[in-house]
């Protein structure tokens, strides 16, 4: 096996399992206990905040946030 | 001459002479930028105060400060200004940095002054997510609802 299939093996193995990131002595925050990262952690509050704006307000936030995502619904496969 | 070589060896202890601290000649300013992805608030300006919500709990940041990096949550960031006014934003996360020359730099995910938040909305947004976090049992989807809720309760107590 070439060392390259490992890493890939290794990668695989990664996403499915919990990122270890606790001690018996450190205390985790329950979204990281549920596998949540910071940055799901972050966008999940960010999007509280906007949705609590004032209209006037909430429509430029809305647009601002929606303009750094976009979303591809992959095409039907071509039939061979 | 035993007591020139004691007087030879004690001589660089006694000329130390111990004082108090000295006091900072001079206080360091803080150089504070604030900003979200739309927006800066702050560009490198002076400032006598910032206080933050953490992870890890709300701090106040003066001039000095030990150096640290922090993770922000929901909350309110008060940041006082050198002639004393204050002006109060909510940030929803981010981080703040703390070097060592006390420059400080908040960046924040979304921030907004207060006045642009809607406490009806937010109440209303929070009954919904009590209400989804009730509804599922995936504790993926669980933190989730508990992440929005502790966001939206973050939201109702900073516009009391």
């Amino acid at each position: 096996m070439r060392p390259c299939d490992n890493i890939k093996v290794r990668q695989r193995h990664h996403a499915r399992t919990r990122p270890a990131l606790e001690t018996i002595s450190k205390m985790v925050a329950y979204w990281r206990q549920a596998g949540l990262s910071y940055i799901r952690f972050s966008a999940i509050c960010a999007s509280a905040v906007r949705a609590a704006m004032k209209p006037q307000f909430k429509s430029e936030a809305l647009k601002a946030a929606e303009a750094n995502v976009r979303v591809f619904k992959p095409k039907p496969a071509a039939s061979a | 001459m035993m007591a020139a070589r004691f007087l030879r060896r004690a001589l660089p202890v006694l000329r130390q002479t111990r004082t108090y601290a000295e006091a900072t000649s001079g206080a360091p300013q803080m150089s504070f930028t604030f900003a979200s992805p739309t927006q800066v608030f702050f560009k490198e300006v002076s400032v006598k105060q910032v206080d933050v919500p953490t992870l890890t709990g709300a701090f106040g940041i003066l001039p000095a400060h030990v150096p640290t990096l922090q993770v922000l949550r929901p909350g309110v960031v008060t940041v006082i200004n050198d002639d004393g006014s204050s002006a109060k934003y909510f940030v929803s996360s981010g981080s703040v940095t703390v070097n060592g020359d006390s420059s400080v730099q908040l960046l924040a995910e979304e921030a907004v002054p207060l006045d642009q938040l809607d406490v009806s909305a937010a109440k209303a947004n929070l009954e919904k997510a009590q209400s989804d976090l009730a509804g599922t049992s995936d504790e993926a989807a669980r933190a989730e609802a508990q992440v929005c809720i502790e966001a939206n309760e973050a939201i109702v107590k900073a516009l009391e």
